[in-house]
């Protein structure tokens, strides 16, 4: 298969300052990427570089198998389309309004709409599902809706290659699974190549079928989530502890002890939760025990002012 | 239903037209109107030399000001800018201020003072406009240049006012006069300079509605949708400046209408959309110029108020009240 966006030995950066170099790397039709990294690494200037927005400082750069410098904007425009991290003001724009501007590149000197437009804009709205807002005015949504009618107007843009540079950071938990089951469902049925930049690591590892890595100074991998964690990159990158057992990042670093939990489920995975938040670690075979019982939780074994800090208000139920 | 209030707007300049023309400190007898419609007598001359010109003027100015302040807004993202954002009016004051405060006020006697003021202001706004042209090349984003625009501003302001510490009380009266704006100092020969530079900068900007909406979310958005961003913030600043440097040149600094005209109508038509707007900004502009002269000039009287206070004292509550109820 051809990668739809491809980069070789690319340097990016603004005035002629790099802030990484060598990069190859490519994205191919149908697949999500997740460009991860820590704040400052870059991302938002390599997903700049690869839409063309700002010139790399040296190597090769092509869309759909063309170099991209040798395509025009208006060309570029029909086969990449980008949601970007501002806020713009939007005025008195609809969500209608704000997505036929996608249409943009198709229209003539004065930028009419014509019924087919009009028609791409209707399954672009349907597609980010923001269909029922199509009269609201953009100003009025909220951060979801807002998201989603940006998403709208690329879609309209019908880009082979569509770039996402944080468009999760506003949004609350359920908005942000909602909005990546949007984005792979635009990936796996539309065959179209995503490829977003986020700092959300959980959210990364379960939503991306490759993820790009970018660390400090530069350092660079590509990977399946899990080859690339298991290889240690993760960690590396972000600074973090990889708790294997877990099956998660972790930032506590000293143990207090082992503490075993007896109790029914949901209640010991939350009362798990607590007690490594404080440090301490979950082992079935410690003598001190946090139980579960008709009236709350109590605690058998070692007591004390420490004890009661760790488990917090679990204590309280005592 | 927008396109009615195009047209109400429409009728409302046909409406402020007719009452200019027929309104006045001279008050034309009706049984002599057809003659002087004819150009007849000395009413046909109050008529065509000295109220037609009064209507033009006010009407070019009043569309090519409300434009300008428009694409000046889009242009910076910005609901503050106006036509005079990049410093244009300072230049002008600049040129008015050297020539009268420094020549003395004496040289506005005679048929070719005000023509003096004129080239004065408009060699003042022309070098404004160059060296922010220049600069828009070599600047990366539009806020630089709104800080620009603002610097040359103040240095401009603070050269006039170490003129006008030094001047006489005579000249600074004649240069605080040209400060309060007039569409009545223009005649057919200033008109046929005036009127074209408006033709111009009025046509460019009405070939741009379309990457004007584009700009709405901002540059990079209008790259990524195709629009060369470069090429067109430079015909914006060229089609904004000409406007405003010609306008001011030749009726003084009016500021209000350029920043409050393209609110008013956004919230009038409710729409960001340019293809609406443009036409809109034209018409109530206009309008407004109009309706301003037609009070500064207190029919009936051979008084004149200053423009610039007309709209501002009557402008100001208005853009207020629509801005209010459009909230709610």
């Amino acid at each position: 298969m051809k990668p739809a966006l491809e980069g070789k030995n690319l340097s990016i950066g603004y005035h002629n300052q790099p802030l990484a170099t060598g990069l190859s790397l490519e994205l191919f039709p149908g697949e999500l990427v997740c460009l991860l990294g820590p704040n400052g690494a870059g991302k938002t200037t390599l997903l700049k570089t690869l839409s063309g927005l700002i010139p790399p400082l040296a190597g090769e750069l092509s869309l759909l198998g063309q170099p991209l410098a040798s395509v025009s904007l208006a060309q570029r425009a029909k086969q990449l389309a980008l949601v970007l991290t501002e806020r713009p003001l939007t005025g008195f724009l609809t969500v209608k309004d704000l997505t036929a501007l996608g249409r943009h590149p198709y229209t003539g000197a004065l930028g009419q709409l014509s019924e087919h437009d009009w028609a791409q804009v209707a399954r672009a709205l349907k597609q980010a599902e923001v269909a029922e807002l199509a009269d609201q005015q953009v100003s009025q949504l909220s951060d979801g809706q807002r998201q989603r009618t940006l998403i709208a107007r690329a879609l309209a843009q019908e880009p082979a290659v569509l770039a996402l540079d944080e468009p999760t950071a506003f949004l609350d938990m359920p908005h942000r699974l909602g909005l990546m089951a949007l984005l792979r469902k635009l990936a796996s049925e539309q065959n179209r190549a995503l490829l977003l930049s986020t700092h959300e690591l959980d959210m990364a590892l379960k939503s991306a079928d490759r993820l790009w890595l970018m660390g400090a100074k530069g350092a660079f991998y590509q990977g399946a989530p899990e080859d690339l964690g298991s290889q240690g990159k993760l960690t590396t990158v972000f600074g973090l502890n990889w708790n294997p057992v877990q099956g998660a990042f972790t930032q506590s670093q000293v143990q207090r002890g082992g503490l075993s939990i007896l109790a029914p489920q949901p209640q010991a995975a939350w009362g798990r939760r607590a007690i490594e938040r404080a440090g301490w670690e979950l082992d079935p075979t410690a003598r001190d025990q946090l139980k579960w019982t008709e009236s709350g939780w109590r605690l058998w074994g070692q007591t004390g002012p420490d004890f009661a800090w760790v488990v917090g208000q679990l204590k309280a139920k005592k | 239903m927008k396109t009615g209030y195009l047209l109400g707007l429409s009728l409302l300049t046909l409406g402020l037209v007719a009452a200019l023309l027929g309104l006045g400190s001279v008050s034309i007898p009706s049984d002599q109107f057809t003659a002087a419609l004819q150009g007849k007598g000395i009413y046909g001359r109050i008529l065509w030399d000295l109220r037609l010109p009064k209507v033009l003027t006010a009407a070019g100015a009043g569309a090519g000001l409300a434009v300008a302040g428009l694409l000046m807004q889009t242009l910076f993202s910005n609901p503050l800018a106006g036509p005079y954002v990049l410093g244009i009016n300072s230049g002008a004051s600049l040129g008015v201020a050297l020539l009268v405060l420094v020549m003395g006020s004496g040289i506005l006697s005679g048929i070719a003072g005000g023509f003096a003021m004129v080239v004065a202001a408009f060699i003042g706004a022309g070098l404004v406009l160059l060296l922010v042209l220049a600069l828009a090349e070599r600047v990366r984003t539009p806020v630089t240049l709104l800080i620009l625009g603002l610097m040359f501003g103040s240095m401009a302001s603070a050269l006039v006012s170490i003129l006008i510490y030094f001047a006489t009380p005579n000249d600074i009266q004649a240069f605080i006069l040209w400060t309060f704006g007039s569409f009545r100092s223009v005649g057919y020969s200033e008109l046929s300079l005036m009127l074209p530079l408006v033709a111009f900068g009025l046509g460019l900007a009405l070939f741009l509605p379309k990457p004007l909406n584009a700009l709405l979310l901002g540059e990079e958005y209008a790259q990524s949708l195709g629009v060369e961003v470069k090429a067109v913030r430079r015909l914006l600043l060229l089609a904004a400046s000409i406007l405003a440097g010609g306008i001011t040149a030749f009726c003084g600094p009016i500021a209000f209408l350029g920043i409050a005209v393209p609110h008013l109508c956004r919230f009038l038509f409710a729409t960001s959309d340019h293809r609406l707007l443009l036409p809109a900004c034209m018409l109530l502009g206009a309008d407004l110029a109009l309706a301003a002269e037609l009070v500064a000039g207190v029919p009936g009287s051979s008084q004149a108020l200053p423009i610039n206070a007309i709209l501002a004292l009557a402008g100001a509550p208005v853009v207020l009240w629509v801005i209010l109820k459009g909230k709610s």
